[in-house]
């Protein structure tokens, strides 16, 4: 141990009462700082959070910077290639597909964001059940889940539209409702270990009650897989979506969605590439951005590598 | 002191006993402990590792899983049997009247709690305290276990602090809700020896200056007998001997315990060879030997009867309050 934090313990064993006038320990950082300037150490999640942010301020911004309606109508510039005028082109009604692009963010985020909160909530709760309790529940739990992860997610997804209708907002229901399984294992995974600790039983020997213990004492500490399966999970419920759509079974036409458009753009692929080409690439971007900022949450995360990080500190 | 003449014990514990159903049988861990605890009283339970020591005092708090566990016997403590105490009354216990400390300072605390958080939980629960009054409390605590700058290191976390240190957060701990029995499993066994001696003048010194009882569960008879006013011997989930510390020292009755302290290297003597060992291993739980689970290892077994029966514990001859399980006496 360093023999500054050593120092002061002596002391303080004979004497308490004089010790609060020595140099308090630099002052501590908080956990998210350590992560967030971690994340920040790391180039590519530097640029994927740029993508990010970029790709937030388009679907936040709309309307007011995108050159064009999203529903505009030219027929006099039907399947235009890239130019000044249309920097990534028109469709086969003329519209602009950058505005479409553009727009388009909103709903893929959306649906993002919505379906995702929906398993994260769903799983979370269900696999801290599980987790910390064990036994039937458990039990019960997870064979429910295992019987939802059995289906192909897109397969399942479908099944869940055919019963509820198509549509936006019941695509978002369904994809959350394919993402939970995960979730729940991810979660059950962790509190498994967590929930032997010997902080959690010295929590409950201090009198706190379940509720308490797993809000407080077991969530906390298995936060690190959750917030990492989030993020990839925002890729493949991005994905999902403009399956969905490219199906026919998420947005209706002519809203702007990312994988509608591909669809679209499937039938001119011949004669205007640029039509599936950059609504495809919004989504890989999308998704390679939200994978890489995963990863290196991940890394950040990892008490392995934070442990390297203070045991320096401590020796240095 | 060892035995007040007045009052009534704090915990008064009647042959408490803990099974744990296993594959290959029943366990049986504790058998039958008895004993009492007086206010300001330091008593002891020593015993090698697996001899029932911790879950004897975890079966206090209720906090043996029930299944695998199964306890029975009678823990009395302030006019209610906490074996059938139901989990709300027994949750409104523990960390109030009865804290405990844990063994392994390195994970017993949250890592992802800031010390004061994990300082203020239990008085926010218990006592009802604001939150501004239990961060008062909470700096008054840290100051007294001897916690530089406290008002500074209540927002710091678990690892900026060493092994020591967080120690000494546990006992703050324990101690938020001014406990009347602190039980302290093992606390001195993960510090080094420095710090082992300091927790240890610690625990002392605040249980001289709030009055409650410690019930210090220890392998290491050295810490003993720093801290104890009486021992308890524990062996195969039996209490082997019992007596006021100095006896025990000074007088051991049962081979076990002549055993354990002849096993102990001594300060300023010759150094032998070798030290001495008890050959053997601790008995297994599911397949307690019908006698003396004492007998396999026993160096003497004077008596017929060790080997097929078990020998209750009962008065020395001529000691008052000193008592062995074993159908004869080794002397000094």
């Amino acid at each position: 141990m360093a023999a500054d934090q050593e120092q002061p313990e002596r002391a303080g064993a004979g004497a308490a009462a004089q010790v609060d006038d020595r140099p308090a320990l630099p002052a501590s950082r908080s956990r998210a700082a350590e992560v967030w300037s971690a994340v920040l150490a790391n180039r590519l999640a530097v640029a994927g959070l740029v993508i990010l942010v970029a790709i937030a301020l388009a679907a936040l911004l709309g309307e007011r910077i995108a050159p064009y309606g999203p529903t505009e109508i030219d027929f006099q510039a039907r399947l235009e290639g890239p130019s000044a005028r249309h920097p990534f082109g028109t469709d086969q009604l003329g519209r602009d597909i950058l505005s479409r692009v553009m727009l388009g963010s909103r709903i893929s985020l959306q649906v993002g964001f919505i379906s995702v909160g929906i398993a994260l909530v769903g799983g979370v709760v269900l696999g801290l059940i599980a987790g910390f309790y064990g036994g039937k529940r458990d039990d019960v739990i997870m064979r429910v889940m295992d019987i939802l992860f059995a289906f192909p997610a897109i397969l399942l997804a479908i099944a869940v539209l055919a019963i509820l209708g198509p549509g936006i907002g019941n695509a978002m229901i369904a994809i959350g409702i394919v993402y939970v399984p995960i979730f729940a294992r991810v979660t059950r995974a962790s509190v498994l270990s967590v929930r032997e600790e010997v902080y959690v039983r010295a929590a409950r020997s201090l009198g706190a009650s379940d509720v308490r213990l797993l809000r407080l004492h077991v969530l906390p500490n298995v936060l690190a897989p959750i917030i990492v399966q989030t993020s990839i999970s925002l890729a493949f419920a991005i994905l999902s979506e403009a399956a969905l759509s490219f199906l026919g079974l998420g947005a209706p036409r002519p809203t702007p969605a990312w994988g509608l458009m591909l669809a679209e753009g499937r039938g001119f692929i011949q004669q205007a590439w640029w039509m599936a080409f950059f609504p495809g690439m919004a989504i890989l971007l999308t998704v390679l951005a939200f994978n890489v900022l995963g990863d290196a949450l991940r890394d950040a995360l990892d008490p392995r590598q934070k442990s390297a990080i203070e045991s320096r500190g401590v020796t240095a | 002191m060892s035995s007040p003449a007045t009052g009534d014990p704090l915990l008064r514990v009647r042959d408490l006993c803990v099974r744990f159903g296993t594959k290959r049988g029943a366990a049986e861990v504790v058998n039958g402990l008895s004993y009492d605890l007086w206010p300001g009283q330091t008593l002891a339970i020593v015993g090698e590792s697996g001899s029932g020591k911790s879950v004897g005092v975890l079966s206090l708090l209720g906090l043996v899983p029930q299944p695998p566990g199964r306890v029975t016997g009678e823990v009395w403590f302030g006019g209610r049997n906490l074996v059938e105490a139901s989990e709300a009354e027994l949750r409104r216990l523990r960390g109030n009247d009865l804290a405990m400390i844990f063994q392994d300072p390195m994970t017993s605390l949250n890592p992802v709690l800031t010390v004061g958080r994990q300082l203020t939980e239990g008085m926010e629960l218990h006592l009802g305290l604001s939150e501004s009054d239990a961060r008062v409390r909470a700096v008054d605590l840290l100051a007294r276990v001897g916690i530089p700058s406290p008002r500074e290191r209540l927002d710091a976390y678990p690892h900026q602090f060493s092994g020591g240190m967080r120690q000494r957060v546990m006992i703050a701990i324990g101690l938020a809700c001014d406990p009347k029995v602190l039980i302290a499993d093992e606390p001195t066994t993960a510090l080094d020896v420095t710090t082992q001696a300091q927790i240890v003048d610690l625990v002392g010194e605040l249980q001289d200056e709030l009055r409650m009882a410690v019930l210090w569960i220890t392998h290491d008879l050295g810490v003993v007998a720093g801290i104890a006013d009486r021992v308890m011997v524990m062996y195969a989930g039996r209490i082997v001997e019992e007596a006021d510390v100095d006896e025990l020292y000074d007088a051991p009755r049962h081979p076990y315990t002549r055993g354990l302290l002849e096993s102990l290297p001594v300060l300023g003597t010759d150094r032998p060879e070798q030290l001495t060992a008890i050959p053997g291993m601790p008995p297994d739980p599911t397949e307690l030997p019908p006698g003396c689970p004492f007998w396999p290892r026993c160096p003497q077994r004077l008596d017929d009867r060790c080997k097929t029966e078990n020998p209750p514990l009962r008065p020395v001859s001529g000691g008052g309050d000193h008592k062995i399980a074993a159908f004869y006496e080794v002397s000094g």
